[in-house]
């Protein structure tokens, strides 16, 4: 039960680390639907990284340093040349799913290095994704950062007269997103799952999107969708250790993304917004032009 | 200011001219198919004789094409074709070997009929699902011969050839190994989804676990636990967690094609049993610290059978279904058995890592039962009974039998066909985890 348990907050882990870079991202009013692909990059290059260099620090770097320049690319995309986020993040995760299949090639097969060390079995990252998780939502509810971040999500032309520079805040989100999610492609391919083979992060860029809808944008909410998730996820991976003989497996697997569908109809109603007063960032996935 | 942006001017002129020249000739150069490079000498050195003559080639030149499903390098499936197809290239001067990489299935016809235009003379789907794409255009080339890897059907035409080793051969050996390996009498199982293919191969297994169980007088329960895919590496390593955290297994194996499982065992300080090829001795991706045994397919036996064919220009064989009985003589004279135990560049029991604690008469076991299955004097699924366990999979018109029920009894050959398109049930002993 216990392992169940921490299987569970492992894969929670890589869910909020990804997604909390998405919402903050979506916060400031820029969609990223590449998050895969800036995963897949960040887990091979970072992969790569410390494999050549027995280095789990430079791996990590690496990791980091190229979700920054992919996020930088969509923002280069998405805010200098205003084209259609959901275009320009299609076309990141197609080139990810690509070169990431191309340059890792050569290297399938396990990392090969110690592994890093657990706390009863639970990661130090777990922790940093907690500490990330307070950290965002201080940010962005209780600091002037915020109020800015959120302003350009949701009026960029009133924030824009008030003084704000609203591309240069997107551009800092978008970078931190792409930061964000390449970090967690690299604690998927240097702790969770360290053996390379091509398309090995199955959809989890995806799944961390998701959760950012289902977040209402608030990264508490982020959290809890993360470790529901990953709950689900293990028990429709496991469910003879708690239902035997219920269902196949094949109805199983449904569950966690089933749940997930019906929590997003869920919050999308009238009622739940109205009750809850979250909204969708007003500008969100807007090309902005200054007037 | 002027004068500087003529000079730009000149400067890009002269450098697109450079480039269109580079094209020009890079055009001009004959298109050349995907060629395979030379191959590294074998591993393999189970019969060297010091000078054995190279076998004479026949005159006529022809083409052996393959269409990988995947990309090739680093995986155990398609880097074993694409190391027989150049086997065969190597020892055959007069054998070229072309391939695609990474074919789908709306991509199987196009890719074939290229490799067509570039003279294949055979064409080979390596996976399942090209079966019938290939089979739609056999009588539009009737001088080709096409073949692909069996699922479960088992259409065929005078030149669709349809094929796949006996692996289960090699996996009752390793399942003797791993019986014995067992210290808290849990073996787990990583397992695809259930197939035809995948139930036989379980079988395989779980029989030299039961015969090796029973010559050491241990109680061993094998659980599988199906993925849903071939390929899934976050899922299989989480089923491989769970197989020894909530099932205490100690020894694991898959029947699943990502490197996660094999991880596991490494970080759990597990033992591992290998599939389709010598992971640590062709690809060091572990060490015999942890894989205790391996097995390796030779997919050249197979291909071997259909080049001979079209070198004599007879028919091919429609359905080839090759074990450890049949061989291939490589160029540099190592003769080599359809599947075998092998791990660490060694075969036969010498497989078994140094470290793994086998008791003597396990070896002697898997030393005798190889060598009959050798000279084809024996066979797994001919030797004992198939007892169902009420599990597996429903075929049209062919349910699962019940639990219990005796399908074959010990001594009787079960038919080819049988075991490659009707085999749908597993053994007594396996414990499914749903």
């Amino acid at each position: 039960m216990i392992a169940f348990l921490i299987r569970s907050l492992e894969a929670a882990m890589i869910f909020t680390f990804a997604g909390l870079g998405e919402l903050v991202d979506q916060r400031s009013g820029i969609l990223n639907v590449g998050l895969e692909g800036i995963m897949l990059f960040g887990a091979t290059l970072g992969f790569i990284a410390a494999k050549t260099t027995g280095n789990y620090l430079i791996g990590f770097l690496v990791g980091i340093g190229i979700g920054a320049l992919l996020g930088l690319l969509h923002g280069f995309f998405s805010i200098t040349l205003g084209v259609d986020q959901v275009v320009s993040g299609m076309g990141i995760w197609i080139f990810g799913f690509g070169m990431t299949t191309y340059i890792g090639n050569p290297h399938t097969g396990p990392l090969g290095l110690e592994r890093l060390p657990t706390w009863f079995g639970i990661s130090p990252f777990f922790f940093l994704a907690l500490f990330m998780v307070v950290a965002v939502w201080f940010v962005l509810t209780k600091t002037g950062w915020g109020l800015n971040i959120r302003s350009v999500g949701e009026q960029p032309s009133v924030a824009e007269v008030s003084g704000l520079k609203v591309a240069r805040i997107r551009y800092l989100c978008v970078i931190f997103g792409g930061m964000m999610a390449g970090f967690a492609g690299a604690v998927y391919g240097l702790y969770y799952n360290p053996v390379w083979n091509y398309n090995f992060l199955m959809g989890w860029g995806f799944i961390s999107l998701a959760l950012v809808f289902f977040s209402m944008w608030n990264p508490y909410l982020l959290f809890g969708g993360a470790v529901l998730f990953g709950l689900l996820w293990q028990l429709s991976l496991n469910p003879q250790m708690f239902f035997p003989g219920l269902a196949s497996r094949y109805i199983w697997r449904m569950v966690p993304f089933a749940m997930t569908i019906l929590v997003l109809i869920f919050i999308s109603t009238n009622w739940f917004r109205s009750r809850w007063g979250a909204a969708t960032p007003e500008a969100l996935g807007k090309p902005y032009h200054k007037e | 200011m002027r004068h500087y942006r003529f000079t730009r001017l000149m400067v890009v002129l002269v450098v697109m001219i450079l480039a269109a020249l580079a094209l020009t000739l890079a055009a001009c150069q004959q298109p050349a198919p995907t060629q395979a490079p030379e191959q590294e000498p074998t591993k393999a050195m189970e019969q060297k004789p010091a000078e054995q003559p190279q076998e004479e080639a026949p005159a006529e030149e022809i083409t052996l094409a393959i269409e990988h499903f995947s990309i090739i390098e680093g995986t155990t499936w398609s880097g074993a074709h694409d190391r027989a197809g150049k086997r065969i290239a190597e020892k055959y001067p007069n054998v070229k070997y072309i391939y695609r990489e990474e074919v789908g299935p709306d991509s199987t016809v196009p890719f074939a009929e290229e490799l067509i235009s570039e003279g294949a003379d055979i064409v080979v789907g390596n996976a399942e699902f090209m079966g019938l794409p290939l089979l739609d255009i056999t009588d539009k080339y009737p001088d080709v011969i096409f073949g692909s890897v069996i699922a479960s059907d088992l259409t065929t035409k005078p030149n669709f050839v349809r094929f796949f080793p006996r692996q289960y051969q090699a996996l009752y050996l390793e399942g003797l190994v791993a019986a014995a390996l067992t210290k808290t009498g849990n073996i787990g199982v990583v397992s695809a989804f259930p197939s035809v293919q995948v139930i036989r191969r379980q079988a395989g297994f779980t029989l030299g676990v039961l015969d090796g169980a029973e010559l050491l007088n241990k109680d061993v329960n094998i659980y599988v636990k199906y993925v849903g895919d071939w390929y899934n590496p976050t899922e299989e390593r989480e089923i491989a967690k769970t197989l020894i955290d909530q099932y205490n297994v100690d020894v694991l194996t898959q029947q699943s094609d990502s490197g996660s499982p094999l991880d596991v065992a490494t970080e759990a300080g597990i033992w591992f049993v290998g599939k389709d090829m010598d992971i640590v001795g062709e690809y060091g991706w572990s060490s015999t610290d942890t894989v205790a045994i391996s097995f390796d397919t030779r997919w050249e036996v197979l291909y071997d059978r259909m080049v001979q064919a079209k070198l004599e220009g007879n028919p091919p064989e429609t359905i080839l279904y090759l074990g450890m009985e049949s061989t291939f003589t490589l160029a540099d004279g190592t003769v080599e058995p359809t599947v075998d135990i092998m791990n660490d560049g060694k075969v036969g029991v010498d497989a078994i890592s140094p470290k793994a604690e086998v008791p003597q008469e396990i070896k002697d076991l898997v030393a005798q039962r190889r060598e009959q299955m050798m000279k084809g004097e024996w066979d797994p699924f001919t030797a004992h009974a198939f007892v169902s366990n009420g599990t597996g999979l429903d075929l049209e018109g062919n349910p699962v039998p019940e639990k219990g029920k005796e399908v074959k009894p010990a001594g009787e050959e079960p038919s080819v066909e049988w075991l490659l398109s009707q085999f749908n049930f597993d053994l007594e002993g396996v414990t499914i985890l749903e």
